[in-house]
């Protein structure tokens, strides 16, 4: 069981999916603390203090906000793990500004933090909001008894659980939904395994005839009539030694040029490809630029001739560039999902779509 | 790997992952609920019993309600249960003498979320409907048990409303948000396909090609090179069987030999051209490999004695059949000319696609330990099992 597996890279476009909601509960949580601040002004005694614990809790939604992109993608353990600082730093700060005792019952930070949590599970996995949500609630718990004034034991304690439990609670939470999606999206995909498997045989039963076919019409256009005769006649000429070495050559560049066919001529106008690059990306890699090519034909609708692939290498790493122009009137194209995707299979990918065209770049290893 | 995930799959997957983190949080939830109500009936020297079977019962509904999702009469009865437990806990409290104040509203907030979480689990058309059911009838359980000494007003937890509140937008939209994605999974579908198509034509051309340049080109080559004069019989023969080959409408290389006479055959073909092959190691291992394996490897160790014979410059090979864990080499050596792989012209097959290009579809691996006047070794190495790519 690979335990460092995520939803957002085993289904990019589920973790696409999540960005909204997480927006959401990142707006929600700023919300709930200038709320709450607002409402229990009257315990602050530190505005600056509070200030800054506001500012920690704006930039802890705003880490995730900014990591839930399909630009940003994937969602790394280091945001992740600055997500938790900085609504610590604000939790810390939100109570450095309130007195100690029951004053603190108004402190909004453990809170917030609980509902920046609740859509972790998307985009990390399960062990590791485990250990850090726990590690937090540790954290808030130490932070709760620290700040417990003239609290009876009791009162105490029930404070500090009262803080840490919804990040503990809602850290358990988010990693079972990462650990369901991870196990139910991995025994999809080794179905999906299974399942390519016997389409690949079925099309690849349906093709032979046409490979045969195409062999045929290359050898019994002038070949195959040339070794016929020559069988027929049981001799060798000059002239026969000097045409078998003509066909040679022509059947050799035609098939040639055949070679040199890439996967990519059928998609783009033209590809530059010298090294034929094209055929190292991975039929993910494949995949995921010709579903990018098919949205930018179908939506965007290119100027005819203007989409250009030009692929090149500098050591491991190969490049592919695309660059089109769109027409005046071209529709809105949402390329969001297709950023994602290509993030999520290629060692490196950028698009940049501008009112006059769209140009993309992407890395993945070159091999040898 | 395939990445391009059904939507429905997608919304069912994604419909128990939620369930899950319901059951999990909403048990953290209530296990800390429990834990802060005893802490608190124990500071007055009570253990607040009625309370913690209310936790009990919540808790066991949750489970339940998972469990049972689908269950005609189980998931209703959890929810009623959840309902109870919420009455319990409160009713609970209040008998130990606890005091309703900020410190009380924690273990009443944790069973209320409990009571909307159940209600979001049992309910089998969305979830939202049940969650803001859950909550309802969980508070009202509350205000009734906390009814003689507090007022219904202030009983209402905003706290657990809120949860509610979120919970239930968020089951709302989820499959909403998740159809937003739909149009570029049916592109990437569409994609993968024909993608698919694209791999398997190239794959049959390139096994074709490697075809007509072992048996036709080989043929006009070695015409190429003839004497003028009666064609020779072995050169008639040859013809033959490559235009039979060539015009067979079959999968190129499915027209198997049984294995031993398949390997004698290739070794007896080039003995009656002149080269000398020697052959070490245990030939037997070729004949072990399953038809799919075997006849590409014959294929291409072919190839490397038609290099040999072609451009070596010497009438001698020695031709090795190793056995490894999981997989089959073929080495064979010349003291000849040697090459540079990188200087062989591009429209030059024989390396590139009679021997790496069928290895590789393999999953195998060729290596090339050549230079100029220093002899060439081809070693040749496919796995002995698994589906070929």
């Amino acid at each position: 069981m690979n335990w460092q597996a995520t939803p957002q890279r085993l289904d990019p476009l589920g973790g696409v999916t999540a960005q909204y909601f997480t927006w959401s509960v990142a707006l929600v949580a700023v919300i709930v603390a200038c709320v709450q601040s607002v409402r229990h002004a009257g315990d602050i005694h530190s505005a600056a203090l509070e200030g800054l614990a506001l500012l920690c809790i704006v930039a802890a939604a705003a880490v995730v906000m900014d990591g839930s992109s399909p630009r940003r993608f994937p969602f790394g353990r280091m945001r992740h793990a600055s997500v938790h600082l900085l609504a610590l730093m604000a939790i810390v700060l939100d109570r450095a500004s309130r007195s100690t005792g029951e004053g603190q019952s108004a402190a909004w930070g453990a809170v917030c933090l609980a509902i920046l949590l609740m859509t972790i599970g998307s985009y990390r996995p399960a062990p590791e909001i485990v250990l850090f949500s726990l590690a937090s609630s540790l954290a808030v718990a130490a932070v709760a008894v620290a700040f417990s004034g003239d609290l009876t034991a009791g009162q105490t304690a029930v404070f500090a659980i009262d803080r840490a439990a919804p990040i503990a609670a809602v850290g358990l939470g988010a990693a079972a939904f990462s650990r369901t999606l991870v196990n139910r999206l991995t025994v999809w995909q080794q179905g999906s395994d299974e399942r390519a498997a016997i389409t690949r045989e079925t099309i690849r039963a349906e093709l032979l005839a046409e490979v045969s076919r195409d062999r045929q019409e290359l050898i019994e256009h002038r070949v195959g009539p040339f070794l016929q005769e020559l069988l027929d006649r049981g001799t060798v000429t000059p002239a026969d030694v000097a045409r078998a070495r003509g066909l040679a050559t022509s059947l050799r560049r035609t098939m040639l040029a055949e070679a040199r066919r890439s996967w990519l001529d059928d998609l783009a106008d033209t590809v530059e490809d010298p090294d034929h690059l094209a055929e190292r990306m991975t039929p993910e890699q494949r995949t995921a630029f010709g579903g990018l090519i098919s949205e930018l034909r179908a939506v965007a609708q290119p100027l005819p001739g203007s989409m250009l692939v030009t692929l090149g290498s500098t050591g491991a790493a190969a490049t592919a560039r695309l660059t089109a122009r769109f027409g005046a009137t071209h529709s809105r194209l949402r390329d969001s999902a297709y950023v994602a995707v290509l993030r999520t299979c290629f060692r490196h990918a950028s698009v940049t779509v501008e009112p006059s065209g769209i140009a993309v770049e992407l890395e993945f290893d070159a091999g040898v | 790997m395939s990445w391009v995930y059904p939507v429905s799959e997608a919304m069912r997957t994604t419909r128990l992952g939620v369930v899950a983190a319901f059951v999990w949080a909403g048990g953290g939830l209530v296990v800390a609920g429990g834990a802060a109500a005893l802490v608190l009936g124990l500071e007055r020297s009570t253990v607040p019993w009625l309370a913690l079977v209310g936790f009990g019962l919540a808790l066991a509904s949750l489970l339940v309600a998972q469990r049972f999702q689908s269950a005609g009469v189980l998931s209703p009865l959890a929810f009623l249960t959840t309902v109870v437990a919420c009455w319990m806990v409160a009713a609970g409290v209040t008998s130990a003498g606890i005091p309703f104040d900020g410190f009380v509203g924690f273990p009443l907030f944790t069973v209320g979320v409990a009571a909307a979480l159940v209600g979001s689990i049992a309910d089998r058309w969305g979830g939202a409907a049940g969650t803001v059911l859950g909550y309802v009838a969980g508070q009202g359980a509350i205000m009734i048990a906390l009814a003689p000494n507090v007022s219904p007003l202030d009983a209402i937890d905003p706290a657990a409303a809120a949860v509610a509140l979120i919970v239930a937008v968020f089951i709302a939209l989820l499959g909403v948000a998740r159809r937003r994605a739909r149009a570029a999974s049916e592109r990437l579908d569409d994609s993968r396909s024909h993608n698919l198509a694209a791999t398997e034509l190239q794959s049959l051309r390139l096994r074709s090609r490697a075809l007509v340049h072992d048996t036709v080109l080989g043929e006009l080559a070695a015409l190429g090179m003839a004497r003028p004069g009666p064609l020779p019989s072995s050169m008639s023969t040859s013809i033959r069987s490559s235009l039979a080959a060539v015009a067979a409408n079959a999968e190129p290389l499915d027209d198997v030999l049984a294995p031993t006479a398949a390997f004698t055959d290739l070794l007896a073909r080039f003995r009656a051209v002149g080269l000398r092959i020697a052959v070490t190691g245990d030939p037997a291992a070729v004949d072990g490999l399953p038809p799919e394996r075997r006849e590409p490897l014959l294929a291409a160790i072919e190839q490397c004695l038609v290099n040999v014979l072609q451009h070596s410059g010497v009438t001698q090979a020695e031709l090795s059949i190793a056995r490894t864990e999981g997989q089959v080499t073929a080495t064979v050596v010349d003291e000849g000319d040697g090459f540079d792989e990188t200087t062989v012209p591009e429209d030059r097959f024989g390396v590139r696609e009679s021997i790496r290009g069928r290895i590789a579809d393999l999953g195998g691996s060729v290596r090339i330990l050549s230079g100029r006047g220093q002899g060439t070794s081809v070693i040749v190495s496919v796995p002995d099992r698994g589906v070929p790519q």
